[in-house]
């Protein structure tokens, strides 16, 4: 559990009755159901506490997966209670009840299988970025299962970047999920384990920084993977791919010689906004490398809606992740930009399925572009 | 209900709003339980079963509604209208099962007419979402109610709300321009396309204030106003309330136009201002703001001092105010607000500006006296004006309620009864902004007097199997 029970009781009452975040939940945007609102899972969860539902009761376990857990009701919540926290530990005890929908499972298995949670079967990550230059290594790549296997544009550009810049970059070629989808669905067990092997994959690297292009996988390695059993090799740096190009702009080893005339918006995924705080890079590349200033939507930063892609929900209600997704893209149109930018191969996945008239891409591949 | 007849009337649901449309399952149900009222809290909180609706029904067009209504009408259901659940005094309780009409997937947002000044959107809109829209487009609804978070757009109607600013921009009520509901028969209606005419009595209010009793409000043309260039606050401390007071009739008098004026008794400052806030001040604190063109409120402001400084009022500057706007909605959260397990009520009311300190008084001493044995204290505030009165948003607590939940409530209901005719010996009403609900129906007949059977009797004629919201508002 990440709450303590005293923590959690006083999560659950401060949630049961409060609805000042109904426009904050992407769920109970899409759906309109009170029991998509946090207010209506702590309300479930103080039923839960007080004998007048049970766990097996018609629809409590739906409740508790119908949730995106972006992390925006806790950062509109004045009081800043965890309420990703609290319906992550109502998924875990689901989940020993073995009352979690199948495909939680159903991911793990996968995971364990092929090292993804869509079960494909993987080349290999030199077959996404190629070779290294040569020499010593000075970064080690972690792309994340959505650039291995749905997404791959953002990895290739960032190995065009490394050569351009004679950055020599190791791989961890069988590379596997970090264990954070396994996580917010509340599959501790599987977390743990997907966590460790991870770790266990990292010892073998020589280089001290971990370029990391997932968001997800970011924010499990710097905020989660201790709580896990897991531990990142000592003296081993966390970059996320913003964070690094970021650097290379301030050392002045990242010049745009061809600036982008396309007018850009920015998504920021919610593991980097409201997790790791990591805001100011990927503006700072997009200012840079843009001749126009980036255009804000009108829920950006660390109120930024998320891409529909959280939580697990892609699994769990497919259909419903879509919706949120057209939600956060018709809010990009409204911009009137060429291009909607994001920072994460499991966000640009997401969007580009919900959206035809404008381009999405990672900031990676517009600095590629831009170089 | 026989469960033969549940499953019929689910399927004839289904027919009109899908599978996907309904929700029958015990915890979905579960959560439409209680509202913001502290009676349902209680009752929760305190392990006992809360009133659920058998069916919770989302429709997606005013047709859906229609379609619903003449459903439950033909089995004499129940229906109870649904936007944001932020009501407080139960208005959205199923106290008789039926259909919980929950209308939040009705949010489009139709139509924003920039040269009338106008927005059109369903009733289900969140009432911030829309807010934002219009910001992008330099328009404000000027509506900043404490629940404009959660509350929707039909809701800020249905119960006739105020805002943090309706002192200058109106409350909900005064910004409708038209509407389109459906009646308890299932006929769809449309009100005349302006608000401002000779064209027969209002049908307007057929809907505003009716809190789901006689119809839904499905769609919603409110004015909306420019965003103003500047916004300006300041802050006065007064010695006493009557001070405060009379500042505030006297700007209102002058026909100045303030956007806000928000006097806080010196109990209410030390519990908000003083604990949420984080201002150290003690007496009564005034918060006065003006919006609109740079120059008007430069010159606004300096009449709103000289009012204020002529009856005494210590200038504390800016930023005090400014921190009030910034952190308006602070008060509504967790754990700012008041919360369980102490016992408390909110019971604004309204009057004229010769009987509001005697109603303030009577209140205080009905409150503070009648009930000194279980400890309970009293604050207000003051945070509605109108050119002729003031609205008295006043709260009581009681630290330490009884642990048996009937006891509890009795004693709730004790109070709140007590300050209520209080208020209307005084000359206030039941309350101002707040609505009726389940809670404060029984005061409509002593309210209204001999007007009431008119009102019962308009319920019958257009809701004849008493389908909507019954049980509410004394119908």
């Amino acid at each position: 559990m990440f709450l303590t029970e005293s923590e959690r009781i006083q999560t659950i009452k401060a949630c049961r009755d409060c609805p000042m975040c109904h426009p904050v939940d992407l769920f109970a945007q899409v759906t309109g159901k009170e029991a998509n609102t946090p207010r209506g899972r702590g309300m479930t969860l103080w039923g839960l506490e007080k004998g007048l539902l049970s766990w097996e009761s018609e629809g409590v376990s739906e409740i508790f997966y119908q949730a995106f857990l972006d992390g925006l009701p806790q950062e509109w919540c004045e009081g800043n209670y965890d309420f990703d926290a609290m319906i992550i530990d109502a998924r875990k005890t689901l989940v020993e009840k073995n009352l979690a929908p199948v495909v939680v499972s159903e991911i793990a298995r996968r995971i364990q299988e092929t090292g993804n949670p869509h079960g494909i079967p993987e080349k290999g990550v030199s077959a996404i970025v190629g070779q290294s230059p040569p020499g010593t290594p000075e970064i080690a790549l972690f792309l994340g299962s959505a650039a291995r296997t749905q997404r791959p544009q953002s990895a290739k550009a960032l190995a065009r970047i490394l050569h351009n810049l004679k950055i020599g970059f190791e791989v961890l070629e069988r590379e596997t999920d970090s264990g954070f989808l396994s996580y917010q669905l509340g599959d501790f067990w599987a977390a743990s384990e997907q966590a460790k092997k991870v770790a266990e994959q990292l010892r073998s690297i020589r280089a001290k920084k971990l370029v990391v292009l997932s968001a997800s996988a970011y924010r499990m390695f710097t905020t989660r993977f201790v709580r896990f059993g897991a531990s990142l090799p000592e003296g081993l740096k966390v970059l996320h791919a913003t964070e690094f190009l970021g650097e290379l702009l301030d050392q002045g080893k990242l010049v745009f010689r061809k600036k982008l005339s396309k007018r850009i918006t920015y998504h920021d995924p919610c593991c980097l906004a409201r997790f790791t705080y990591i805001l100011d890079p990927p503006r700072k590349l997009l200012a840079a490398l843009s001749e126009s200033p980036m255009v804000e939507m009108t829920w950006n930063g660390k109120q930024a809606r998320s891409c529909g892609g959280c939580g697990g929900v892609p699994f769990t209600y497919p259909e419903i992740s879509e919706k949120a997704s057209r939600i956060r893209v018709e809010e990009a149109l409204k911009t009137k930009v060429g291009i909607l930018a994001s920072a994460d191969p499991e966000c640009e996945a997401m969007l580009s399925r919900a959206v035809k008239e404008i381009e999405v891409k990672d900031i990676v591949e517009l600095v590629a572009e831009a170089i | 209900m026989t469960k033969l007849l549940f499953e019929i009337i689910r399927e004839e649901l289904c027919d009109v709003v899908g599978e996907d449309g309904i929700d029958t399952s015990e915890a979905g149900r579960f959560c439409y339980g209680a509202d913001y009222s502290w009676v349902s809290r209680a009752w929760v909180d305190r392990g006992m079963t809360p009133p659920v609706p058998d069916y919770v029904v989302f429709p997606r067009s005013t047709e859906e509604v229609s379609r619903v209504l003449k459903i439950a009408n033909h089995y004499k259901i129940p229906v109870v209208p649904y936007g944001g659940g932020s009501g407080v005094n139960g208005g959205i309780l199923a106290l008789y099962g039926g259909i919980m009409l929950d209308l939040k997937r009705m949010k489009r947002l139709i139509r924003i007419d920039q040269k009338s000044l106008t927005v059109t959107a369903e009733a289900g809109i969140n009432g911030e979402i829309l807010e934002r829209e219009l910001n992008q487009v330099g328009l404000t609804l000027g509506h900043y109610p404490a629940s404009g978070y959660c509350a929707t757009l039909g809701g800020y109607l249905a119960a006739r709300g105020s805002g943090t600013l309706s002192t200058k921009y109106g409350k909900a009520e005064e910004r409708v321009v038209a509407m389109e509901g459906v009646l308890p028969t299932g006929e769809i209606v449309k009100t005349l396309p302006v608000p401002r005419h000779a064209t027969g009595p209002d049908f307007l209010n057929f809907f505003i204030g009716s809190e789901g009793t006689l119809g839904v409000i499905t769609e919603v043309t409110m004015m909306v106003d420019p965003l103003p260039e500047i916004r300006d606050f300041q802050g006065f401390l007064f010695k006493s309330l009557a001070n405060g007071l009379e500042a505030g009739r006297r700007i209102m008098t002058e026909r100045l136009r303030p956007c806000v004026i928000r006097l806080y008794d010196a109990p209410s400052t030390i519990r908000f201002v003083q604990k949420v806030l984080g201002i150290q001040v003690e007496g009564a604190f005034m918060v006065v703001g003006s919006d609109g063109k740079k120059d008007m409120v430069s010159l606004e402001m300096k009449e709103i001092e000289k009012i204020c400084k002529a009856l005494g009022g210590e200038d504390q500057g800016r930023k005090p105010g400014e921190t009030w706007w910034e952190e308006r909605y602070k008060f509504y959260f967790p754990p700012f607000c008041p919360d369980l397990p102490e016992l408390f009520g909110t019971m604004d009311s309204v009057t004229t500006y010769d009987r509001i300190i005697p109603l303030y008084e009577a209140k205080k001493k009905t409150i503070e006296e009648g009930f000194k044995d279980f400890g309970a204290r009293y604050t207000a505030h003051f945070s509605h004006w109108f050119p002729w009165g003031t609205m008295i948003y006043d709260r009581f607590f009681v630290e330490k309620p009884p642990q048996d939940p009937r006891e509890a409530i009795q004693l709730h209901n004790r109070i709140w009864a007590a300050a209520i005719r209080a208020a209307l010996a005084e000359g206030g009403v039941v309350n101002e902004h707040h609505g009726i609900g389940q809670k404060l129906g029984y005061f409509m007949p002593e309210q209204f007097g001999s007007a009431w059977p008119v009102l019962v009797n308009l319920k019958k004629m257009l809701d004849p199997n008493n389908i909507m919201n019954p049980g509410k508002m004394g119908l």
